[in-house]
């Protein structure tokens, strides 16, 4: 029951908000919101004294599809990251001025609902036709409130190129599923269905899952819709992209690719792994050459999600818990990096980082607040960066140490991107009149840093969370 | 009474907390007096601590909070309190109240006072916490967290970019040996299986497991090392890192953090000490970093470049100990080391405060009779670091030079010449500064003055320091006869790896005899010379000798870095950008970009509004697909 209100809420909220005029569409969204995350905790907690949080009925049995909602602690905390994620990006837009904001609302809870049911599904086929549901939303929200010249070739692309990706994940699943006497896509049929095949079959399965997967987190080379999309977004539509949507992907290879395939990757996945890790350099070096503080976030994105894919692949307890805790501190960083981004452009009418200049002297908290997030994404300790980056490298380091220092060097390359943007953007002389931050752009960085700073200090309950099933 | 230890760090943190938060409404003495207080509090319970240790020597575990629990991976906030976590604990609280008090004074006209306290407080306190780490993990906390706060105190006067700049390459710098640091953790606990130095080396044994790894893993410490403590070829943020106001200088970038390195190869002398490649390397990039940073300081003008790079050269000693095995005599030096670099950089914020910002010592001249204090005990820093009896100085770097020279006659010849060049040039920065005629400007001169005393106390206690802080590790020779020898030595082996001398006696004093009579001969060289003679010091346009010129442009390594890294990783990041990004991979996107405009066109009665259906239709689809299999 819990379970399926989460995400019946955001869903008949989205239907609420088309059939309404625009008047309190953020509010009721923020109410909404505010509601799943009590459900949430309190599932949770219920969960806690033993009452189950699952669900499943059966949809067509003939091929064994079932609706079926998991309540496990790796399910709950991409809920929350959803949850929380949505909050951020609702409580930053309510003051913004919005065109249709009903329906603009109305996708947004959409998507919400579809990628919660991508996170909750224990049905196979049921995730992906989540995974292909959340499409729809952000197809429009982009296409309706985007920007720039381009912008129905852009979103084309973008749509169908995650489309044509997602085919992939589509047979693969499919030959797992008519491997099986008789056939369903229950998720530990599909788990056990998949180890029962031959490494070389599994490694064809996880070929599939990957390329699915690396369209949508994106990994190098699937990777050249992404700029452009984010560019072209609306904000929130670039904060939903990669603060939860793509997280799908990175969960999907936890929960579907490596119990199905684990052998499979490991005799014939190094590419994947070779891929992943290409891909955090790669893009290491895109952000160090990038002008626009947009597009540096964009790529830094990149290369964070490049690790977390490494990490989960080399298959270790640290990898995948590792690699769920850097998920939730990467989807909080996103909102916030891009809210920071949200208020510069807004008062300088353009993001290009060399054109700015002492915004530190004009702002000091803004700025404080900025560095703070500055260091999470380059993993300092004490953020939530370093938890999950760390262990992302440990576990690395246990299928290659090599991998480990290639994959390492944005360590490096990170810091020179990062402060020199940060250099550009707030320290030096006073260049231009800078208005004070109102207080809900206070407000929602303020939070995020804490909950950076909270949970690197103490990421101790949340680790023990994610273990509760593994 | 090690249960405390948990609060020693606690201390500064609060005082970081509180003025960041509440400090707007306080005044500067009020918020400068809170940070000092929090710091003395630390120092006195490191006392508590220390004494402690020293009724007897035992290793510690004080468990605060429950950190990071992942399959094997187990790593808590936790401290360790052995003889070496609490000399290090001492003397960085120690030597850091000093600086706090000192910087009330000296930064009481700066606008962004409250906040240059606070990142002093939040330095000490992740200062503490890389030394109190019971285990790797923890240490890389503090690591990074001095790191940081170093960034935030180079680049204290934000304003000008020549600081964020200085303050920006410390930081990338450091990450590059920060690499080596987490590679060499993730090794250790992928073949030792834990990082805690209770299973490694305190405790257990684990270290060992590391097997043929053991170089490999050693190697990769000792690259973090040569990032935080300047070795060479990671040396050449340190001299930029002086842009940061002069009490961040003494702190941080002479005193504490630039020794973390000396601090992380001595708690793993276990690990180097089986490891023969490691050690040599260790040796040698101190050696060239002793010779190297003393070399440059031959040619340096400006008062804190010649400190800076004489912290590097100081640096390099400790190292090449911590090569040839004489890990607890690294560790003194550190000690007296911090005392004597400290007070000599807080002489040079001294006599700058009175210069009205002037660091140039062509510029200088005749200070001693405006400022007798810090004439003085700037005098005492100067004998101390030239290594003379029986000053602080003296003890520690002779001890170095005696396992030298049992060890291998090439490192001896080197470390000598070294310490020969350390005399000289801290002579000339000494003569220059405060004997003979004023060199500057009238309205310097008439504004000459004696500072405050919150900086001369502080510079009054580390002389003291400075001149009895080498008695804790009397050599064999004098200590012998007094029971006290090498009572440091002894104190410290409860942590490290001891290593023993087989000099006899009569060695021990004819090298202390030479090594003083070396550095007479190079203060009489330098008296001669500045004093004397009064040979005017050249211009930077007129320095034509090749040799003065490349050592005056510091061997020309920042330009070799700029020319073999930061360009081409530039141009690479570009290069990519434009062919395989822009060309490539988004030329192959619009090539199916096109085909999708023709399937665009095709649907375009489907589109606006319509397209929900269409995507209906592909998953129905797919659903069907289904069906049929």
């Amino acid at each position: 029951m819990i379970a399926l209100s989460i995400f019946l809420i955001p869903l008949l909220t989205s239907f609420l908000l088309f059939n309404s005029k625009t008047g309190n569409a953020a509010k009721t969204a923020l109410t909404s919101l505010i509601l799943m995350l009590l459900v949430a905790i309190g599932g949770r907690v219920a969960t806690a004294y033993g009452l189950t949080g699952t669900l499943s009925f059966p949809l067509i049995s003939s091929i064994g599809f079932s609706f079926s909602l998991l309540w496990d602690g790796p399910a709950f905390l991409m809920v929350l990251l959803t949850i929380i994620a949505g909050l951020g990006i609702v409580y930053f837009s309510q003051d913004k001025e919005i065109h249709s904001s009903n329906r603009f609302y109305g996708w947004i809870m959409m998507m919400l609902s579809a990628m919660i049911v991508a996170f909750l599904a224990g049905d196979a086929l049921l995730f992906y036709l989540c995974y292909e549901w959340a499409l729809i939303p952000i197809f429009f929200l982009i296409l309706k409130w985007g920007h720039g010249e381009h912008l129905s070739k852009v979103t084309m692309r973008f749509f169908l190129y995650t489309l044509f990706g997602s085919l992939f994940m589509m047979l693969s699943l499919l030959y797992v599923h008519q491997s099986m006497a008789a056939p369903s896509f229950d998720m530990n049929a599909m788990w056990a269905a998949g180890k029962a095949l031959t490494a070389g079959e599994q490694g064809w399965v996880f070929a599939g899952l990957f390329i699915a997967f690396a369209v949508k987190m994106p990994v190098f080379p699937f990777h050249s819709w992404q700029p452009s999309t984010y560019d072209h977004a609306p904000i929130q539509g670039t904060m939903l992209l990669a603060a939860i949507m793509l997280k799908m992907a990175t969960f999907g290879l936890v929960r579907w690719a490596i119990p199905m395939t684990a052998v499979g990757i490991a005799e014939n996945g190094h590419w994947a792994i070779l891929l992943s890790v290409i891909s955090v350099v790669y893009a290491s070096f895109m952000a160090l050459t990038q002008k626009r503080l947009k597009m540096m976030i964009a790529y830094s994105s990149v290369a964070h999600v490049g690790m977390i894919s490494a990490g989960i692949l080399s298959n270790t307890d640290q990898g995948t818990v590792g690699g769920l805790f850097e998920m939730f501190s990467h989807g909080i960083l996103a909102v916030a990096m891009f809210v920071v981004y949200a208020i510069i452009e807004k008062r300088y009418g353009h993001d290009r980082m060399q054109e700015m200049g002492g915004i530190r002297t004009a702002a000091p908290a803004f700025a404080f607040l900025t560095f703070i997030l500055v260091m999470c994404n380059v993993a300092l300790p004490f953020t939530s960066g370093f938890v999950g980056e760390f262990l992302l490298l440990q576990s690395l380091a246990h299928y290659s140490l090599v991998y480990t220092a290639i994959a390492g060097l944005s360590v490096i390359l990170g810091a020179a991107y990062m402060l020199r943007g940060f250099q550009a953007m707030f320290l030096g002389g006073n260049t231009h009149a800078f208005k004070a931050l109102s207080k809900n752009e206070k407000n929602i960085l303020a939070i995020a840093v804490l909950l950076v700073i909270v949970l690197g200090v103490y990421p101790h309950s949340l680790l023990q969370l994610i273990q509760n099933v593994y | 009474m090690e249960k405390l230890v948990a609060l020693i760090p606690l201390f500064p943190l609060l005082g970081f907390l509180y003025i960041t938060f509440f400090g707007k409404n306080q005044s500067k003495g009020t918020a400068g007096a809170i940070a000092t207080a929090m710091v003395a509090l630390s120092f006195v319970l490191a006392i508590l601590v220390f004494t402690t240790q020293m009724h007897g020597a035992h290793a510690t575990f004080v468990k605060v909070l429950d950190w990071i629990h992942v399959g094997s991976f187990h790593v808590d906030l936790s401290f360790v309190v052995d003889p070496l976590s609490s000399l290090y604990i001492l003397f960085i609280t120690g030597v850091g109240s000093l600086i706090h008090l000192y910087s009330i004074g000296y930064m009481h006209d700066d606008e962004g006072f409250h906040r240059f306290m606070s990142y002093l407080n939040l330095f000490v306190f992740f200062m503490l916490l890389l030394v109190l780490g019971d285990n790797l993990l923890l240490l890389f906390v503090g690591w990074e967290g001095v790191g940081v706060c170093s960034f935030m105190l180079i680049g204290f006067w934000y304003k000008d970019h020549a600081n964020n700049d200085a303050a920006k390459k410390a930081f990338v710098m450091n990450r590059v040996g920060d690499l080596g640091l987490i590679l060499g953790m993730s090794l250790i606990f992928v073949q030792c299986g834990s990082l805690n130095y209770n299973d490694l080396m305190i405790g257990g044994s684990a270290i060992g497991h590391l097997g043929k790894w053991a170089t490999l893993g050693a190697v990769l410490l000792f690259i973090g090392a040569m990032g935080k403590s300047a070795q060479f070829p990671l040396h050449t943020w340190l001299p930029d890192a002086m842009a940061g106001p002069t009490p961040v200088s003494a702190l941080i970038h002479a005193a504490t953090m630039v020794t973390a390195g000396i601090y992380l190869v001595a708690r793993f002398s276990d690990l180097f000490a089986i490891s023969e490649g490691a050690s040599q390397l260790v040796t040698w990039a101190g050696v060239i970093t002793a010779v190297m940073g003393a070399s440059i300081a031959l040619t340096q003008n400006d008062i804190k470049k010649v400190l800076a790079y004489s912290t590097v050269s100081q640096l390099g000693f400790m190292f090449a100990a911590l090569g040839m095995g004489a890990y607890t005599i690294a560790v003194f030096h550190v000690v007296t080391h911090a005392f004597f670099k400290a007070l000599l950089f807080l002489g040079s914020g001294s006599v700058i405060h009175a210069m009205g910002g002037e660091q140039d010592i062509r510029r200088m001249g005749g200070l001693k009779s405006h400022m007798p204090t810090t004439y003085w005990t700037f005098l005492v820093g100067t004998i101390a670091i030239a290594g003379i009896f029986p000053f602080a100085g003296f003890f520690s770097k002779d001890q170095i030079l005696a396992h030298a020279m049992e060890n291998n006659t090439v490192v001896f010849a080197l470390l000598m010449l070294a310490a020969a060049g350390t005399a000289f040039y801290m002579f000339r920065m000494f003569y220059l500064t405060f004997h003979g005629e004023f060199r500057g400007t009238h309205e310097q001169e008439h504004h000459l003055h004696e500072s405050p005393k919150t900086m001369t106390i502080p510079l009054v206690v580390l002389a003291i320091a400075s001149t009895v802080g080498g008695f804790m590790g009397f050599p064999h020779a004098i200590g012998h006869a007094m029971h006290i020898e090498h009572a440091l030595d002894h104190f410290l082996s409860g942590s490290i790896e001891l290593s023993h001398s087989h000099m006899s006696v009569a060695t021990e004093i004819a090298l202390a005899l030479i090594s003083m009579a070396i550095a007479g001969m190079m203060i009489l060289f330098a008296y001669n010379m500045y004093i004397k003679k009064a040979t005017p010091v050249l211009e930077d346009a007129e320095i034509n000798s090749p040799l003065h010129r490349l050592l005056w442009k510091k061997y020309g390594m920042d330009e070799l870095y700029d020319n073999l890294f930061r360009k081409p990783i530039d141009a690479l990041s570009a290069g990519l950008h434009h062919w395989v990004e822009q060309k490539m991979l988004l030329g192959m996107v619009d090539g199916s970009g096109n085909a999708a405009k023709g399937i665009g066109r095709i649907l375009q009665p489907l589109h606006n509004g319509q397209i929900v259906t269409y995507l209906l239709a592909i998953i129905v689809g797919l659903i069907a697909l289904i069906f049929a299999l």
